[in-house]
């Protein structure tokens, strides 16, 4: 009778056994696929954070800047270096920097003015999907500006109100305008809450007299290349020119999410030790109360790889129909959490070296989602009915008969 | 028959599969020592990150005036300092309280001027248990008096000013009447924490000192920061602070007053007790297996002792003590098997400075120790325990209901 | 662009109210005699109090970017207050600058606001020059925070000069080391003011020149303050029209006056 008939068999004979096993394996399938949709999503939420609201992979300055930033350390020529990047698949935008004072009713405050091409800055930074309050910028209203959370509060502005910004122009004049508030965005970042003023990039050159020129180019990469050679790339383009990885301009946060990384794959690791032991139990179980049985198999000539196979087979037997049953529970599950997602935090904004950390943290679903697990069990299932298989099939056939 | 007779029953009943029942109290015992280790792994450490964000910021308990969490501002002032912290620690809880002066001043030496946040102390009350950022000297010390013309500056600041120890320093604040004034002082101090908000935005100054400058009364503060031994009673210690204090003042916790720490701090919690969860899920169903396993291979047995006078509440009760016992042994091999690696964590700790770098990380403007440590509330402990007692009763009823609801006769056929 | 801070003194002396030695006035004590340079320097201190004045100037800055010259029209009553328009260039005519004692606004004219300046826009420049909003405020007295010697009597680059060398006292809120002041024999008018830093290293100079009598007194019609860290910036201010005995009072010098104009 062929292995797996017998072993079919054997796992619909004793119907409450194997359902007792399938369903712990199954448990533990869905807790595994759970747990490696929330990883991923954590660290995909949390590069999406930081990368798609503020720093984007790569950022170029002109030499010295980053040192003493000034009105007059420019990039000259970003549009041939924006070309040349869009051409290999990069995304890239020019913003304007320039340090300048907001006043509102009695209150004023210090603030960084962000002179940026609306459209295209959309490709490289989501800040413009971030408004709390009103709307974004719009190239054809240069007059809006749109502010950053603690600023608003400082200043008590909500969209509709008038700032007065002044400042130094390149030209030396005393630069001041009146404009009005379109948005107030949600917590971005340390210094965009405290001193973000947004502003067309029309706008920052017509108030600081700075008809040519940017400060900073932030640059995303193309999909698939990795960090390193994207850099590389830009480097490349832009020889003269101060280039660094979001990395290299924040060395603390990257070495965070490394240690973030070896924290999850120790709880990972640890949560398939616990799952493996599970399994593991339930096998020992039933292969130690059918020792008889294996006891008559031997004695009417089985030999102990016969066994063996009949053990897999009815192990793996049963992790298909786990397999089965914790997919189809995982993935209505799964879609709500990555589509709903869990808010973890009871705040509406925190930061993590001054970058905003989004508290509603979303399960990722990819193929890997699953298939990670599945053959995590799988292996884990392997190991642990190797133990009890093989007693089972070294079983001498006259004590296994004697069993209790 | 009497109940003793039921539970040693039980007992013996889960000795006669001597395997099975190992197997489940390892099972247990990893559990439990998973989550004692993962609980008091997130106990001691935010335990930690919650004290050191109270001694760099205003405590675990902040006194002030009321409107100043929304607008902070030297004008809202809180008067009595002095009183206030007598008032603090005559609870019984608050192990140190210090008044301060913090706000918003110019900085300028001869060639540049640069805007800082200054925090004015009383040398004689605070220490590194209050202000972390004594333990941070690169230079200098702290101020000798608290009426001294020194200026303790973050590394960035000093070098952005273009200063070194001994230097002037002129600094220029607005007053409680709102006018502009100013002040010398020299260099007396360097602090290096490695947290850039910190050393390039903040100066420390003697409180008498600013209190002079700012026209200040003799006891008069911006808040009176407030220290206990457990972090978590701080909720409570503020409400009751609150009835104390008087109209003139509230008294805030640390959640309230570095609301992006607890946002941080909620979110890993959350995620602890995620795991947790899990764990526990994960150790009830290996007991529900080994438990429903047991009773399903000894129907035939149940039905003999049900046709000889068992009724099936006895038989429910006897699973129910299998059950039970099979928790408390769990209990005390769980102890035993997680002591020792508990004790090493304990003292020891886990260095993930390779990880994270030497400097420590900055998270919400506080700078966290690579070092995690493991320290579980002793109440947390209990809770686990509980929670296995609990998580193995549950287990238990399916199989124990089961177990009553045998018929003797089908029992007994059953070969 | 660098900017400095400058004893409110040596301002107001230049911009906000024109300075006249009161012709005949009190007893001059003997240069040689210990009390002189504390007398000089109240003399200096004290020029203007209670002097009204009304003025036009013309200031030119020049930084490593930039080169701009701009017209300001000027009334000042003594120390306290002063009220500074700009007549051009046209983009900037009516911003103006008002001190009413220690407090500081500026009135910008494109959008008719008026702004408050707070203690951290103090180190900010005033008007785009290489003056900072604080040196209008100051109320550092050259008598009673520093300890004045004279160091010198003679000849300086064909003027008879004394020099002084000035040295803030311990606790007075002074970033400099050392002031070295000039003036001349003449008339007790500043010629020069060298700021040091604590290491005695040279960092600023304001020089004037260009002395005039107009209605009786004598003013420095021009005026340069210089960086001296060879980066070739400077502002230069020169005196176009004066006219002291103005009738003007305190109730000039208001916010709603700055609007108004």
């Amino acid at each position: 009778m062929g292995v797996f008939k017998m072993a079919w068999r054997n796992v619909w004979r004793s119907r409450r056994r194997s359902l007792v096993t399938v369903a712990a394996m199954t448990v533990a399938l869905f807790v595994e696929i759970h747990h490696t949709s929330l990883i991923d999503g954590y660290v995909a939420g949390a590069e999406r954070n930081i990368l798609d609201l503020e720093m984007g992979d790569v950022q170029i300055f002109a030499q010295g800047y980053r040192d003493d930033p000034s009105l007059y350390a420019m990039i000259g020529d970003e549009e041939e270096i924006i070309a040349a990047l869009r051409t290999r698949g990069f995304g890239a935008s020019a913003r304007l920097l320039g340090a300048g004072l907001a006043a509102a009713g009695d209150t004023s405050a210090g603030v960084m003015l962000r002179g940026i091409d609306v459209d295209r800055d959309a490709r490289v930074s989501a800040v413009g999907r971030h408004v709390l309050e009103g709307r974004w910028l719009d190239p054809g209203d240069p007059r809006g500006i749109v502010v950053g959370r603690k600023l608003a509060r400082t200043l008590a502005v909500g969209p509709g109100d008038e700032v007065v910004m002044l400042t130094q122009g390149a030209d030396g004049s005393m630069a001041n305008d009146l404009y009005i508030v379109r948005g107030v965005l949600k917590s971005i970042g340390e210094g965009v809450d405290r001193a973000g003023v947004y502003m067309t990039e029309a706008a920052f050159r017509d108030l600081l007299v700075m008809p040519r020129g940017v400060h900073q180019i932030v640059v995303r990469r193309p999909a698939g290349m990795d960090l390193e050679a994207a850099t590389a790339v830009v480097r490349d383009l832009a020889p003269d020119l101060d280039v660094e990885s979001w990395t290299q301009l924040m060395p603390t946060l990257s070495s965070m999410f490394e240690s973030l990384r070896g924290v999850m794959a120790t709880v990972y690791f640890i949560i398939f030790m616990a799952v493996g032991i599970v399994i593991l139990n339930a096998m020992l179980m039933s292969v130690f109360e059918r020792i008889r049985e294996f006891g008559v198999l031997k004695a009417l000539g089985t030999g102990p790889g016969g066994v063996m196979k009949l053990i897999l087979a009815e192990s793996m037997i049963q992790t298909v129909l786990a397999v089965a049953a914790g997919c189809l529970l995982s993935i209505p599950s799964i879609w709500y959490l990555s589509v709903k997602g869990i808010d973890m935090g009871k705040i509406g904004g925190l930061s993590i070296y001054g970058i905003a950390w989004d508290p509603v943290l979303r399960f990722a679903v990819h193929a890997s989602t699953y298939l990670g697990p599945v053959v995590a069990l799988v292996a884990i299932v392997g190991i642990a009915v190797l133990y009890p298989a093989l007693k089972a099939a070294l079983i001498r056939p006259v004590e296994a008969m004697h069993h209790h | 028959m009497a109940g003793t007779r039921l539970s040693s029953m039980a007992w013996r009943n889960l000795w006669r599969n001597r395997r099975r029942t190992l197997v489940t109290l390892s099972s247990i015992a990893f559990g439990v020592m998973l989550a004692v280790l993962m609980t008091g792994l997130g106990d001691r450490s935010w335990t930690d990150v919650i004290d050191l964000a109270a001694r760099m910021g205003t405590g675990h308990v902040t006194i002030q005036h009321p409107g100043y969490l929304d607008t902070p501002s030297l004008k809202r002032t809180i008067a009595d300092a002095s009183a206030l912290e007598e008032i603090a620690l005559a609870t019984g809880e608050v192990t140190r309280a210090v008044g301060r002066i913090s706000g918003q001043t110019m900085l300028a030496a001869a060639d540049k001027s640069y805007g800082a946040a200054f925090i004015a102390v009383d040398p004689a009350a605070e220490d590194a248990g209050t202000l972390s950022v004594v333990d941070a000297f690169r230079e200098g010390r702290m101020f000798a008096s608290s009426r001294e013309s020194g200026i303790i500056l973050g590394s960035k600041l000093a070098e952005n000013l273009g200063v070194r120890m001994g230097r002037k320093v002129v600094y220029t604040m607005t007053d409680k009447q709102g006018e502009i004034v100013s002040g010398l002082a020299r260099v007396s101090g360097i602090i290096h924490t490695g947290a850039p908000s910190l050393d390039a935005g903040l100066c420390l100054l003697p409180i008498d000192t600013v209190r002079e400058a700012l026209g200040y009364r003799e006891d008069e503060a911006t808040e009176v920061a407030l220290f206990v031994r457990d972090h978590r009673r701080s909720e409570a210690l503020a409400t009751r602070l609150d009835g104390l204090v008087g109209d003139g003042a509230d008294a805030l916790t640390w959640r309230e007053t570095q609301p992006e720490l607890a946002g941080f701090i909620s979110m890993k919690i959350g995620g602890t007790i995620v795991f947790e969860i899990v764990i526990a899920i994960l150790v009830a169903a290996g007991i529900f297996n080994t438990m429903f396993m047991s009773v399903m291979e000894r129907l035939r047995e149940f039905g003999v002792l049900m046709a000889i006078g068992f009724g099936p509440r006895r038989l429910f009760g006897l699973v129910m003590w299998e059950s039970l016992w099979m928790a408390l042994v769990g209990i005390a091999v769980s102890a035993v098997v997680t002591a020792g690696p508990y004790w090493v964590l304990h003292a020891r700790g886990l260095d993930f400075s390779a990880m994270v770098g030497k400097g420590g990380s900055e998270v919400a403007g506080v700078v966290i120790d690579p070092i995690l440590h493991v320290a579980i509330f002793p109440e947390n402990v209990v809770v686990i325990g509980l929670a296995v007692i609990l998580a193995t009763l549950l287990s238990g009823l399916y199989p124990a209901w089961r177990a009553g609801r045998v018929v003797p006769v089908e029992a007994i056929k059953l070969v | 662009m660098k900017r400095t801070s400058v004893p409110a003194c040596a301002l107001a002396l230049a911009l906000l109210a024109l300075p006249g030695s009161c012709p005949g006035g009190d007893a001059v004590p003997d240069p040689e005699s210990p009390e002189f340079a504390a007398y000089v320097m109240n003399r200096i201190d004290d020029q203007y109090r209670g002097e009204r004045s009304h003025g036009v100037m013309e200031m030119h800055v020049k930084t490593v970017h930039w080169e701009r010259t701009i017209s300001l029209e000027a009334w000042s009553l003594g120390k306290d207050f002063s009220l500074v328009r700009i007549l051009s260039p046209k983009k900037d005519r009516g911003t103006a600058t008002l001190k009413a004692e220690s407090d500081l606004f500026t009135f910008l004219a494109k959008t008719g606001k008026t702004i408050k300046i707070t203690e951290g826009m103090m180190g900010g420049s005033w008007m785009g020059s290489h003056f900072t909003n604080d040196d209008l405020v100051k109320h550092t007295r050259l008598s009673e925070d520093y300890d004045i010697e004279k160091v010198y009597s003679g000849e300086a680059s064909g003027t008879m000069i004394h020099r002084f060398k000035l040295v803030p006292k311990p606790d007075a809120p002074v970033v400099w080391g050392k002031i070295v002041v000039s003036v001349r024999q003449l008339d007790l008018q500043p010629l020069r003011q060298l700021f040091y830093d604590e290491d005695g290293k040279e960092v600023r100079v304001l020089k004037f020149s260009e002395h005039s009598e107009i209605e009786g007194r004598i003013v420095p019609r021009k005026m340069v303050m210089k960086p001296l860290d060879g980066s070739g910036e400077y502002t230069q201010v020169l005196w176009k029209e004066i006219d002291f005995d103005v009738d003007i009072d305190k109730g000039f010098f208001s916010v709603q006056k700055l609007k108004s104009l």
